[in-house]
């Protein structure tokens, strides 16, 4: 009785699901808005790297808590970068996804039918959206500042010399943007 | 007794049309997997109607063969919606079939396997089965509708209205299977018998309003919109997204 409720509930649920997301699907005519296309435009050219760059680099931070002394401007100015990071990673997946949605033709891409590289095609984009969705997580719960990829500091002596070679190529990588 | 048949006729009629259609509209190569099981879901009716007017006693067994294949064959019709959900967009091409697979995949594993080693008679585990494997396919394809929304693709009015007609076909045999597990053949027996021909008929009849005037899988206007800015060959620009986001986070 309570087993042929449940799968009636469930059956109601499908269809009312189904429903409402082929009707939404067709609703969403509109266009993104121009302030957004045009946020999203420059994200991945040199200065919008950049500015991610400036997002999410913590010597500001480090500078106004530690030399400055000023403890509580520093985390208002974590909390506004937290804001932005976030903001710029929500733009970067409408990029993304901008890009996803070109369609066959659009893309020049006409000898992409084999399937092999379909589904290289498929795991780029995939691998794309998990490194964002963790980015996300750790942004929106850690703070703009956390290592992302786990330092292994904590670990003792042989993992010592990783991070410092990390940091240098993260430097180099800066002064090359 | 005249309802089932009512909807039966109905069934038929409709699924000739849509034959008909695609006959006119040369449609059979664009949506094969569903063609195919139209036919076989008609030709197999018209034969299990045969072996019922000639010889009764072998009904039972053809009704429930006919009815367990097209349990498997609406997997492909699955894949089939799903290929043409995506089917524009070269980076998420094969997209649905990896849902589809991983879905059932997944379900069959913690949900319909585990059910054939529960002890109890052979009538209710077959109910079991059919119910489980229908709710497995409206899980794919309630996943396969958000996976479209999440990345912002539109299924052309076609593909919604085969998916609907399949949900509804679905969920409708999901509650009437459970019913005749739960209240058994006597009681419940007479509605399972009218409630499964009507919500086939239903979905024959949205299936026909889908593919009466098919639409292509994208807008001609929206595919002669999208070229932008992009110059780049596709896999080079996801290689670079995927690039430079990993170097800009390894700090």
């Amino acid at each position: 009785m309570s087993t042929a409720f449940l799968y009636s509930i469930i059956a109601l649920l499908t269809i009312a699901v189904v429903a409402l997301l082929l009707r939404r699907s067709h609703g969403d005519d509109a266009p993104e808005t121009n302030s957004r296309q045009e946020f999203a435009n420059g994200l991945w050219e040199s200065q919008g790297l950049g500015l991610a760059e400036r997002i999410l680099d913590p010597s500001d931070y480090f500078w106004l808590r530690d030399e400055l002394g000023f403890p509580a401007l520093a985390e208002s100015l974590r909390d506004h970068r937290r804001h932005l990071a976030l903001k710029w990673l929500n733009a970067v997946r409408s990029s993304f996804s901008e890009v996803v949605r070109t369609p066959e033709a659009a893309s020049q891409s006409r000898t992409i039918g084999d399937t092999a590289d379909s589904w290289q095609l498929l795991g780029a984009t995939l691998r794309f959206h998990l490194l964002l969705s963790y980015a996300i997580v750790v942004v929106r719960f850690f703070g703009p500042y956390h290592r992302l990829i786990p330092s292994f500091t904590w670990m003792g002596a042989p993992w010592r010399v990783l991070p410092q070679s990390e940091l240098e190529r993260g430097s180099g990588l800066r002064r090359s943007a | 007794m005249v309802l089932p048949l009512t909807a039966a006729a109905l069934t038929y009629i409709l699924g000739i049309a849509i034959l008909v259609r695609a006959w006119q509209g040369k449609l059979f190569s664009r949506f094969s997997f569903f063609y195919s099981y139209l036919i076989y879901l008609l030709g197999t009716g018209v034969i299990m109607n045969l072996v019922d007017f000639l010889d009764g006693r072998h009904y039972p067994l053809v009704f429930w063969l006919r009815f367990l294949t097209l349990v498997v064959a609406e997997f492909a019709l699955l894949v089939e919606i799903g290929d043409h959900i995506f089917a524009p967009y070269p980076a998420i091409r094969n997209l649905g079939r990896l849902v589809t697979v991983a879905m059932t995949l997944v379900f069959s594993t913690v949900y319909v396997i585990p059910s054939f080693y529960l002890h109890r008679p052979s009538s209710v585990a077959v109910l079991d089965l059919v119910m489980r494997s229908a709710v497995t396919k409206c899980a794919v394809l309630v996943a396969l509708l958000v996976v479209a929304r999440f990345y912002g693709v539109r299924p052309s009015k076609t593909v919604a209205g085969l998916a609907l007609g399949l949900a509804l076909y679905l969920a409708v045999n999901t509650a009437n299977f459970a019913l005749a597990e739960s209240y058994g053949r006597e009681l419940y027996g007479p509605i399972f018998s009218t409630i499964g021909p009507l919500s086939q008929a239903l979905c024959v009849l949205i299936w026909t309003v889908a593919l009466w005037r098919p639409e292509p899988d994208m807008e001609p206007a929206r595919a002669v919109a999208a070229p932008r800015e992009f110059s780049e060959p596709l896999p080079n620009r996801l290689g670079k997204f995927n690039t430079v986001l990993t170097r800009l986070f390894r700090k």
